[in-house]
């Protein structure tokens, strides 16, 4: 078991309000899977991936990643592990906007110190099909090639488990359609999960499972 | 790459940027010549203090700064000669102004007053601060019966240069005897209100020697080093000569307690505008960077959630205001500079007449290099610990909320 959530809660304050995002959700992920996480919004998809992801602390609940609690690790250690073990996609790409192609890939691996592989930095910007990009900015780049750069950035560490929050959500069909199928092939070739929220239908037939997700809880 | 990314930063937002760096770079420009023309004027006050007043040091018999003004007569230096070969021997002494103080009466046809001052060589205390007067002629040198008062203490004695006054002294010991003198001039008052003015007198040496009856006797030394010589060289054959004749010396700085004294509340003011000129350079950076980071937000918590330390934000923070704060300062170095080069070459700051000089004067811009250093690591030190007073702020925020920061 790669990852093991158990009875995950998380509860918001919004201004006075108090806002149930996740309600006790317990799921497995195994190393591998390529998986949907399907719902409408609010319902709790992003918050889901953020905790899977450690960028954001249960209420209450276990996260299990590796057979590591996540909870009880301190901010540093967590950064360090997210660095190994966690790759992230977003929707707006979230490229550092200030740093070309090659730096923005080899900037997680620059971040643990000591000597970059740039084999290994090139080898991932060749398989999203970008190696005549390497000195171009973000501003210089299309919706699809920037969402490939953040695919290139989220292989480049050799993660144990993508997270892609609605990864084609600001793509048109056609090019979210080729970064899903990059995604399918990454996953058939190299083995590493994926966990992906979308809205549309459509892609998550890609997908080797799928979890619907509404109001904070997991219903199929 | 951390400080790439600072530096990229700096030059994404050039315009907010450049606004802080100028802030900055006038800051630096208002110390550096503030600073400059402090020291010109403590340089041109020093020079005055040593050349005009006090010399390089003053030498007295041993004992006399602690008894010499109760019993003046038990401090006096009565082999004069042949200290005065020795010390004339010595490489770093340019000149000496041997005194005798002495009190006593003077009177004219009409008046007499009481009188004040010392008996003085007229060739050494004519390159002093006496040898300016205020009416007629300094005392000539190499000749005896000769003085110059006080432009008070003529008018009380409703006198005129040139006259003939009658000096009233007590000799060492007991007896008064008395002479005259001829008054070739006066010593300028700082006012109506000047009581030293009002009993001041110069006599050449000899007459006063006479009178007393003190022949090669005087009660201090001023000795003079020539200029390019060190105090601390000096200061060994003054110490040489003072051992071997049971004498004691002191250095100008002991004796022109007020130049300190200037010196701490110039450096006083100094300070303040410093704290003031870094306090408003820090809210300026504090603005300008806290507005960067807050456009970065969702960058900062993307590079978060890539496993990018709290540190290493804060050291992307610190470096982008590393920077600019010490391109800021080099910057007012460089403008500063070309600033004092102006200014040196016509002259100088224009100081006009005060109540604390009594004719204008100009200074330059003399900054030190330490000084200015100092202010750019402080500008640069300042910058650093705003950048991490913000980062801890906003760090605060989850990586979550960061993503989701509009």
């Amino acid at each position: 078991m790669l990852v093991s959530l158990k009875d995950i809660r998380k509860t918001y304050m919004m201004d006075k309000v108090r806002i149930e995002a996740l309600k006790g959700v317990s799921i497995d992920i195994d190393a591998g899977d390529f998986i949907c996480l399907m719902g409408p919004s609010g319902s709790g998809k992003s918050t889901l991936l953020h905790i899977i992801g450690c960028i954001e602390n249960p209420t209450s609940g276990d996260v299990i990643i590796r057979d590591e609690n996540v909870k009880k690790m301190t901010d540093a250690s967590l950064s360090k592990f997210r660095n190994r073990h966690v790759g992230f996609i977003f929707q707006s790409f979230n490229l550092v906007s200030v740093l070309n192609v090659l730096e923005n890939v080899e900037y997680p691996l620059m971040i643990r110190g000591g000597k970059v592989d740039r084999d290994r930095v090139l080898e991932a910007i060749e398989s999203v099909g970008l190696q005549d990009y390497l000195k171009h900015r973000p501003d210089e780049l299309s919706g699809g090639q920037r969402q490939r750069v953040a695919i290139a950035r989220a292989l480049v560490t050799d993660p144990d488990i993508i997270i892609a929050d609605e990864p084609t959500a600001n793509l048109d069909s056609k090019t979210g359609n080729m970064i899903i199928d990059l995604l399918v092939d990454l996953n058939e070739k190299s083995g590493t999960t994926f966990l992906f929220s979308t809205h549309n239908e459509a892609i998550s037939k890609y997908a080797k499972k799928t979890m619907h997700i509404l109001d904070g809880g997991i219903v199929s | 790459m951390i400080f790439i990314i600072g530096l990229r930063n700096i030059t994404k937002n050039i315009r907010k940027n450049a606004l802080t760096l100028l802030m900055i770079s006038f800051g630096m420009m208002a110390l550096f010549i503030y600073d400059g023309s402090n020291n010109s004027m403590f340089g041109l006050l020093k020079n005055m203090v040593i050349n005009k007043q006090y010399g390089s040091f003053q030498i007295h018999k041993s004992g006399y700064a602690a008894n010499g003004k109760k019993y003046p007569y038990d401090y006096l230096i009565s082999d004069y000669s042949r200290i005065a070969a020795d010390l004339s021997s010595r490489p770093s002494t340019d000149y000496l102004a041997p005194r005798l103080y002495f009190s006593g009466l003077i009177s004219s046809d009409e008046r007499s007053s009481v009188i004040s001052g010392f008996g003085g060589n007229a060739e050494a205390e004519s390159r002093m601060e006496f040898g300016e007067v205020s009416s007629g002629t300094f005392i000539r040198h190499g000749e005896k019966g000769q003085a110059i008062l006080g432009e008070l203490a003529l008018k009380k004695l409703s006198a005129k240069t040139g006259d003939s006054l009658t000096l009233l002294i007590s000799m060492k010991g007991g007896g008064v005897s008395a002479a005259d003198l001829e008054i070739t001039g006066t010593k300028k008052s700082s006012g109506e209100n000047d009581a030293q003015n009002k009993m001041f007198i110069l006599a050449d040496i000899a007459s006063v020697q006479s009178l007393m009856g003190l022949n090669d006797t005087v009660d201090t030394i001023i000795v003079q080093i020539k200029k390019g010589e060190t105090m601390a060289r000096a200061e060994k054959d003054i110490a040489d000569v003072c051992a071997k004749y049971g004498l004691e010396y002191k250095k100008w700085t002991e004796l022109a307690v007020f130049y300190e004294s200037v010196k701490l509340q110039f450096n006083t003011n100094r300070n303040i505008l410093t704290a003031i000129i870094l306090l408003i350079s820090i809210f300026a950076i504090i603005n300008t960077l806290y507005m960067n980071f807050m456009e970065r937000m969702r960058e900062t918590g993307t590079i978060r959630a890539l496993g990018t330390t709290k540190l290493q934000v804060t050291a992307i923070l610190a470096s982008e205001s590393a920077l600019l704060s010490a391109a800021g300062g080099l910057l007012g170095i460089l403008i500063a500079l070309a600033v004092a080069v102006i200014v040196n070459l016509s002259g100088g700051i224009y100081h006009p007449v005060s109540v604390f000089n009594d004719k204008p004067y100009y200074t330059l811009i003399q900054s030190e290099i330490a000084n200015v250093a100092l202010y750019w690591l402080l500008f640069v030190i300042v910058a650093v610990v705003s950048s991490i007073f913000i980062s801890f702020r906003a760090l605060r925020l989850s990586i979550a909320e960061s993503l989701r920061w509009n």
